[in-house]
């Protein structure tokens, strides 16, 4: 991608939300490093409608029309409900992040405990805010299920399906989980179901990362055919010389370089790897699988929020189906 | 008790959720101030810069209510908010009403032509079916009302939702059980103008 299409694409989307303008910023410049027409083309052309900033003044130049463009796609944008979901899950772990830092800072110097009780309440209540955004969920989940068992690919299938039920069933919990916290229903165990509702989170995110795995496998195992069908007689004596260990560690080495190759082709599958890797460690922490620090989790739930409110801002970045 | 929890926590979670609808309302107002007809233009765009405020003041509150600005009076700022989706409505109710009228008057202007081209042959029956001032005024609004359903929805959506703010604002007092009738009468009206957008009065 040449510096004139970058600085257009970079116009384009800076209609987008203020504090996503930087990170999309560093995701075009990786983006545009290594010349991925494909992606670039479906940026342009046929999804440009949905991106934010695309309207008829968005190529108007700077000034007056900045505010203007930036409200139209902050409308845009909050008519998602999802998009406010998200939103909201940012500032929660954001808050958490806060919280977790604050409280260190606090260790050290002891610091006022009135931010940090401020904080932890702000916390939950956007929590519980979610919650109630997430009712009736569980439909919705059921309904993707259905479509995606529709799905030519048998692993694709299988996993998509999965993977929705089992989100199914978390919203489910989650939802009771809301009635439980709100008083409707004062006699629950919340700690059971919340327990509960976490397990089918990391079910359905374990079989979301093993969809990524198979996806990226497939993509590995073209590059490689394409790479062979390229140099086939190059490589090949060079790699009978040397001895075994070192065959493997080239062998190795060149895995790697075709795994980073095909990420870096393949923006959306490398965003939802991220976003599940990310996501996994909420609830491997909340059901005491692993420990690791509020920190830590508030920093993966924030970057994983970041990254899905990428992909609702341009759509292309989303990993089909 | 129970209740009153569950409707605490919808409240505070709908006022998250209208965080951002400030600027949805200014854009609207932006978008509306662009109508060629001056009574809508005018009641739309101040109809809409008065729910900014709202939203505004909506904000603030929540903000008092999640514990990030404990010192914010929150009376006050209740009454402001208040204060403002009341005016909101009011102008709403008027723009109703403007819309209301035209089309009586439109109806009295095609009755009078028409009318005018059949007067000899029912000139008796037409002194027969006119009715006296009220009725006839009433019996031709509710014509026009049947004819119109969004124009309908929209004024008793409206009128819904004003006896909200009358009763905060100590205008009118009425028992929570009426409000909550109204409320849910209105919400019902809004989710059926989502449902079916060719229901949603056009600006």
């Amino acid at each position: 991608m040449d510096k004139e299409t970058n600085q257009t694409l970079r116009h384009r989307f800076r209609g987008g939300d203020c504090g996503c303008r930087t990170l999309m910023d560093s995701v075009l410049v990786g983006v545009g490093g290594s010349a991925h027409s494909q992606w670039e083309r479906a940026a342009a052309a046929p999804g440009s409608d949905d991106l934010p900033g695309s309207g008829p003044g968005s190529r108007s130049g700077p000034g007056p029309v900045r505010p203007r463009l930036t409200m139209e796609a902050w409308v845009r944008f909050s008519a998602q409900s999802q998009a406010r979901e998200r939103l909201l899950r940012a500032a929660q772990y954001a808050c958490a992040l806060a919280g977790a830092a604050l409280n260190r800072a606090g260790n050290e110097s002891g610091a006022s405990s009135g931010t940090l009780s401020r904080l932890q309440h702000l916390e939950a209540h956007l929590s519980l805010g979610r919650k109630l955004l997430r009712l009736g969920g569980s439909a919705e989940a059921l309904g993707s299920a259905q479509r995606s068992l529709h799905l030519p690919d048998p692993v694709l299938r299988f996993c998509l399906t999965l993977s929705h039920l089992n989100r199914a069933l978390f919203l489910a919990c989650d939802n009771v989980l809301w009635a439980g916290k709100t008083g409707i229903l004062p006699g629950l165990d919340t700690d059971k179901w919340s327990q509960r509702s976490f397990r089918y989170y990391l079910f359905a995110l374990v079989v979301n990362l093993s969809r990524d795995a198979y996806e990226i496998r497939v993509l590995l195992e073209r590059a490689e055919a394409a790479r062979k069908r390229g140099k086939s007689l190059e490589n090949r004596p060079q790699l009978q010389a040397d001895g075994r260990i070192q065959r493997f560690r080239l062998h190795l080495q060149l895995q790697l370089q075709l795994l980073l190759q095909v990420l870096r082709d393949n923006p959306p599958l490398l965003l939802d790897l991220l976003r599940n890797a990310c996501d996994l460690v909420i609830p491997l922490e909340k059901l005491g699988l692993c420990r690791s620090s509020p920190g830590f989790v508030g920093f993966c739930g924030l970057t994983s929020s970041v990254l899905s409110i990428l992909t609702i801002l341009h759509p292309w970045l989303k990993l089909k189906p | 008790m129970k209740l009153k929890q569950l409707e605490s926590s919808m409240s505070s979670g709908r006022k998250m959720l209208r965080l951002g609808n400030m600027v949805h309302a200014l854009v609207a107002a932006r978008r509306t101030a662009e109508l060629p007809e001056v009574v809508p233009r005018f009641c739309l765009t101040a109809s809409h810069l008065s729910r900014a405020l709202y939203f505004v003041c909506d904000a603030v509150l929540w903000l008092r209510s999640v514990g990030l600005q404990p010192d914010i009076d929150k009376p006050k700022w209740h009454n402001w908010a208040t204060k403002c989706y009341y005016y909101s409505l009011l102008i709403n109710l008027a723009r109703d009403w403007y819309e209301i009228f035209w089309r009586l008057e439109q109806a009295a202007l095609e009755e009078k032509t028409r009318e005018n081209c059949f007067w000899q042959k029912h000139d008796e029956e037409l002194n027969g079916g006119k009715s006296d001032g009220l009725h006839g005024f009433l019996l031709q609004l509710f014509q026009v009302l049947k004819r119109n359903p969004p124009l309908l929805l929209d004024l008793v959506k409206n009128l819904c939702d004003l006896s909200g703010p009358l009763d905060t604002l100590g205008i009118y007092k009425t028992n929570p059980g009426v409000i909550g009738f109204c409320g849910i009468l209105s919400s019902l009206v809004g989710i059926l103008t989502l449902a079916s957008p060719h229901l949603k009065l056009k600006q």
